[in-house]
């Protein structure tokens, strides 16, 4: 196994009493690496999670096999716990303990001693931006602060993978900025982050790799800009926007070499969308044509889907069977 | 369904029809009526009444049933709606306090009611077996009916006060043990006893009204519990719309600067936990410490008073109620230590932890241990005073040790067959686990009425069950944990 490689899942399948919610899922994460993991509701997202985390024990199936950091998560569960942190999608806390005891519980259950406690619950109040309220009941907090003890809770024992399941749900919007935030200063930090999360908008933003489950099989597995680009591996697409519309520019960049397609722009909105063979991409002379041309640009950018779009794209509509 | 009210009600009815432990209660009592009927057959030959001994054993049970309802079932009502967050969406609709009140606990009562009158026409085959009128008849489904609502008002009014299940049980138990020790100062209390007014219908020649005191009491009773449910609602659910968390005492929160729970050990970490903010800590061990020495401080001076040697008649007394506390202490904590993770919803919490879930279990036992600590130094020290006293005599001293082995054999092994099986019926019931598992063991406790195979079969029975219960009850947290 690859050492970059931090969770490894192959041929995963799980099946509840009546329902399959897993069939053959294979996909893996790379280290230092925050990968969403995106699906409608029923499509297995947490019963993945759950595995992971060793909740739930995988099901025989020839073949199939789950590795975290190489370890094999049924054999090493314990091994893999100590460098795991899981987060669940809903508040798992002791609320009549004050913040700093209920981190310094978690930490002592993880067999770290008082001093290394100590640094460690201070650094991740310092991280999570609790500080504080250190002495505070987790009862009197709001649910964004709620989610931040969480979030303190699971850095507790300082893992090197979180998996964080539906971490902004039911945040205001400054409270999800803000963990989004936190989310990138570990990665920084040299985390790697598993999300599952319901917005869109945010994890792509966020994440560098995704991958999307449906009814229990993946659709998609690999980086986001795979995801979203709106071109394929033969062609390139690109928004260009004017001040104004201007013919002449339009006729230059016709001329370039690779050019296939070059849509006019709308009445009010001087943009154009070119399309040109990815082998002979002139990427430079694109701007320089149209400056050469006396076109004033206003900008210039790779043409790429809203992960809400390829979401639709790769997923069928209504609720699995 | 246009009335609010009926709204609520159905709601109730059709969630009770639902739980499969209505299925499992009526099945329970329709076994039992088939061991009754048996046990009267059997009376026939000994020259009994079959008729009045097949009365008497079910309406017996009955009451037992009703008492444990009012603990679990019916001091449920409101309280259900708080941990569940509820009862503020309740109160947004057109429902009234008294609508809500009525809705949720009518269901209730008319579901304990029609499961004792479904037994009706078993009961009055009594009149055909013999030894017993149908106005006996009739009397006892009078006082158990009217028990019963007494028992529904009361426990609702508990419900409507305290913020769990846990504390309306708990306050609902302590009225009734209160009213039934307060019957023996004041009579007018002891008559409202459905007990007592059993055995008065029970007596032979009884040829009284169906309807006494007893059933008059208990209903004006229960209709003034009820309007002092409806009374307080207002003030004490209004603007309520999250639940409390679970574990620790109220004192324990007030004075939590006091009694600080310092730093958990690496090694124990859920130990700590659970002592500190499930068992009360140290403020409980104190407050524990000072009731047990009031009490024998208090039994000493009654002693003196009455002019009696205090050191040879308190110990005893002690002694049995120590063991009692005991027992009932290490239910009550057993009760509580899985449920208040359910509550809390930490299960998949503790069972990530890098320990094998057995090791978990282990420590969660332990401060149980730890919290009982006051009433086994009670315990321990009666033995040492009962061992102390039985010097005088070799023979007393034998007596007390083939004596106290045996009693402590089978108190021991039901309590351990208890402990586990409240822990096992807390991870499957929402409300009653421990009056359920307290009549499960008093039913197999009654084995020992059978010569020889109860005798040795009991403990032994308890201890293999309570062993078989440890494992199911390591299985269900894993299976919890994952549901989470």
């Amino acid at each position: 196994m690859d050492t970059e490689t931090v969770i490894d899942i192959q041929n995963l399948s799980h099946r509840y009493k009546t329902h399959q919610a897993l069939s053959g899922v294979t996909f893996t994460v790379g280290r230092q690496s925050i990968h969403g993991f995106v699906g409608p509701n029923g499509a297995g997202k947490t019963t993945t999670l759950k595995i992971l985390a060793t909740l739930l024990k995988p099901q025989a199936g020839s073949r199939a096999g789950v590795h975290v950091f190489g370890q094999d998560i049924v054999l090493q569960r314990n091994s893999v716990r100590r460098r795991m942190g899981f987060m669940p999608d809903h508040f798992s806390m002791y609320r009549q303990m004050s913040v700093f005891e209920y981190l310094d519980f978690f930490g002592a259950a993880y067999g770290l001693g008082q001093v290394q406690r100590d640094k460690i619950i201070g650094d991740v109040l310092t991280l999570t931006d609790m500080a504080g309220r250190r002495d505070d009941l987790i009862n009197g907090l709001s649910r964004g602060m709620q989610q931040r003890v969480s979030l303190a809770r699971v850095l507790v024992h300082d893992p090197d993978l979180l998996l964080l399941d539906e971490p902004a749900s039911g945040l205001d919007p400054r409270a999800r900025i803000e963990l989004m935030e936190i989310l990138e200063e570990l990665r920084r930090l040299g985390k790697t982050i598993f999300i599952s999360s319901h917005i869109l908008s945010e994890l792509a933003t966020l994440c560098d790799h995704v991958t999307i489950l449906d009814r229990g099989t993946v659709k998609y597995t690999g980086t986001m800009r795979g995801l979203i680009a709106n071109s394929d591996a033969a062609t390139a697409t690109y928004q260009l926007t004017l001040a104004a519309e201007h013919q002449p520019t339009s006729d230059a960049l016709a001329q370039l070499p690779g050019m296939q397609r070059i849509t006019p722009p709308l009445p009010n909105e001087p943009r154009y969308t070119l399309t040109f063979d990815r082998a002979q991409l002139p990427l430079n002379t694109i701007l320089q044509t149209t400056l050469a041309a006396g076109g004033q640009v206003v900008s210039f950018a790779e043409d790429v889907k809203h992960l809400n779009q390829a979401f639709m794209d790769l997923t069928e509509p209504g609720v699995g069977p | 369904m246009t009335s609010p009210l009926f709204a609520l009600f159905t709601r109730s009815v059709r969630e009770d029809t639902r739980a499969k432990s209505t299925y499992w209660a009526r099945a329970g009592l329709a076994a039992f009526m088939v061991v009754n009927m048996g046990i009267a057959v059997l009376a026939r030959f000994v020259g009994g009444a079959p008729g009045l001994v097949f009365l008497q054993n079910a309406a017996w049970l009955q009451a037992v049933f009703l008492t444990i309802s009012a603990l679990g079932y019916f001091a449920s009502a409101i309280t259900e709606e708080k941990e569940e967050e509820t009862l503020g969406l309740l109160r947004m609709t057109n429902l009234s306090p008294l609508a809500v009140l009525l809705g949720k606990s009518t269901s209730r009562l008319c579901g304990a009611l029609l499961l004792v009158v479904a037994q009706l026409p078993f009961t009055l085959l009594a009149v055909t077996l013999g030894g017993v009128s149908s106005g006996q008849v009739f009397a006892a489904y009078a006082t158990l009916a009217a028990y019963a609502f007494f028992l529904c008002n009361l426990a609702v009014l508990a419900s409507v006060i305290a913020p769990r299940t846990g504390f309306a049980a708990l306050g609902t138990g302590a009225v009734l043990l209160a009213s039934w020790m307060g019957g023996k100062f004041w009579p007018p209390l002891a008559a409202m006893s459905p007990f007592r007014r059993l055995d008065e219908i029970f007596s032979t020649g009884f040829l009284g009204s169906p309807v006494g005191w007893q059933v008059g009491s208990n209903l004006v009773v229960g209709l003034l519990c009820f309007l002092a449910a409806w009374g307080c609602f207002e003030h004490l659910c209004a603007g309520r719309t999250e639940s409390r968390p679970v574990g620790g005492t109220f004192l324990q929160r007030r004075f939590r600067g006091w009694f600080a729970p310092g730093r958990p050990d690496a090694l124990a970490a859920v130990a700590w936990k659970d002592f500190h903010f499930i068992h009360g800590g140290r403020l409980a061990q104190i407050a524990k410490t000072a009731i047990s020495a009031v009490v024998v401080l208090g039994l000493i001076a009654v002693e003196m008073w009455h002019g009696r040697n205090a050191w040879q008649t308190v110990p005893s007394k002690v002694f049995y109620l120590s063991l009692l506390w005991l027992v009932a202490e290490a239910g009550f904590a057993a009760s509580r230590i899985y449920a208040c993770e359910l509550h809390d919803r930490t299960l998949s919490s503790l069972a990530l932890l890098p320990q094998s879930l057995p090791v978990t279990l282990s420590e969660k036992v332990a401060p149980c241990w730890r919290a009982l600590l006051p009433g086994r130094t009670l315990f321990c020290i009666c033995v040492l005073c009962a061992i102390l006293h039985a010097f005088g005599g070799k023979a007393e001293l034998l007596m007390l040790i083939v004596g106290g082995g045996i009693g402590g054999a089978y108190v021991g092994t039901m309590s351990f067959l208890g402990v586990y099986l409240t822990g096992y019926l807390s991870l499957r019931m929402k409300h009653g686990a421990l009056p359920l598992a307290v009549i499960i063991c008093l039913g197999v406790g009654l084995l020992l009425m059978v010569p020889l195979l109860g005798w040795f079969g009991v403990p032994i029975i308890a201890v293999v069950v309570g062993l078989r219960l440890r494992s199911k009850i390591l299985l269900r947290l894993e299976d919890l944990a994952a549901e989470s």
